[in-house]
């Protein structure tokens, strides 16, 4: 079978997967080129032992870890690269292709120990420090609105396992408006049915007004934010909750949400 | 005897990777969404003529 035939299939990913790596479309493309070339001059070859596409990603890999890794500079603040782009860049090089082979292109920790060149305890190992530094990354202040003290005792406990700082507890809208005017949070997590009959969704409408801050609306009645006017930026988790669904909803909140933005709100 | 079961150490560590990769998995999602259009658009001819180029060449050869 031709290269052409069994590696074309696969190259729209190995670009995006270049992109996500290297920060950059033009700079990602740079090694896609590469490594194609030294395939088609010999120097390289596609693995037997696997698939077309890990072997086409191995081959990427071994081209990109020899130069682009380590030509890596730091972004500028002002290089007008997405928020998102500038979390993964901060993962270091090697977590960082760990996180993207399974997070972003679905490869099983065996394909990408394959790919890296590694063994399955090194890509644990490599997927538990990508997870360490974007906790350390996205580590903010977060409010919590909720009334009932024992599921707010949760939540607390549960934001703070994941390296944040809880800064209020709010269990009415006034409470809460009063919290984020004392210190603006960098996460809110919300329920939508208060104390004092007040609601959740109106303080949440309050609060970003002034702030540009996600929000997770953690509730029982979910109903009550689908049929609403449901207030942006906003996530739903329905109760009772998997802790390991808040937590993931947290991750991608802060892991998407634009800091520059905030700021300006501020 | 036997020890079959893992020990609590290494259950919670697997524990600790599990929920580590649906976190990652979260952010993997909206991630595809974001690269979306690096998917969906055409790969540059030049990427498809050099593998074309050493197909030819290796053909050439046998």
């Amino acid at each position: 079978m031709s290269l052409l035939a069994r590696l074309a299939p696969h190259l729209p990913y190995v670009r995006r997967y270049a992109r996500a790596l290297t920060g950059d479309q033009s700079t990602g493309d740079h090694y896609v080129r590469v490594a194609l070339e030294a395939l088609a001059a010999g120097e390289r070859t596609l693995a037997d032992n696997m698939t077309p596409r890990v072997a086409l990603y191995h081959v990427f890999h071994a081209i990109w870890c020899t130069s682009g890794a380590q030509l890596e500079a730091p972004l500028d603040d002002d290089s007008g690269v997405d928020d998102a782009t500038r979390r993964l860049m901060r993962i270091a090089p090697r977590s960082r292709q760990a996180f993207l082979l399974t997070a972003l292109e679905g490869f099983t920790p065996t394909e990408a120990a394959q790919i890296l060149g590694a063994d399955f305890a090194e890509v644990e190992k490599l997927i538990a420090e990508a997870q360490a530094e974007i906790d350390a990354e996205l580590a903010t202040e977060v409010l919590i609105i909720e009334d009932e003290p024992v599921i707010a005792a949760d939540i607390e406990a549960l934001v703070t396992e994941l390296g944040h700082t809880v800064v209020d507890i709010a269990a009415t809208r006034t409470e809460a408006v009063d919290a984020v005017a004392r210190k603006t949070p960098g996460l809110v997590l919300a329920d939508i049915q208060l104390a004092d009959g007040s609601s959740g969704i109106d303080a949440v409408k309050d609060i970003l007004q002034r702030y540009d801050v996600p929000v997770i609306f953690i509730t029982a009645f979910p109903e009550r934010l689908l049929t609403g006017e449901r207030p942006e930026p906003t996530f739903l988790i329905t109760k009772p909750f998997q802790p390991e669904t808040v937590k993931a909803a947290i991750g991608q909140a802060l892991f998407f949400h634009p800091r520059k933005a905030s700021k300006q709100a501020a | 005897m036997i020890e079959q079961r893992p020990s609590p150490e290494r259950r919670k560590a697997s524990a600790a990777l599990d929920e580590a990769r649906l976190r990652q998995q979260a952010i993997g999602v909206r991630l595809r969404q974001m690269f979306d259009e690096v998917v969906n658009e055409d790969v540059p001819e030049e990427f498809l003529e050099i593998l074309r180029r050493a197909d030819e060449r290796s053909q050439g050869k046998s």
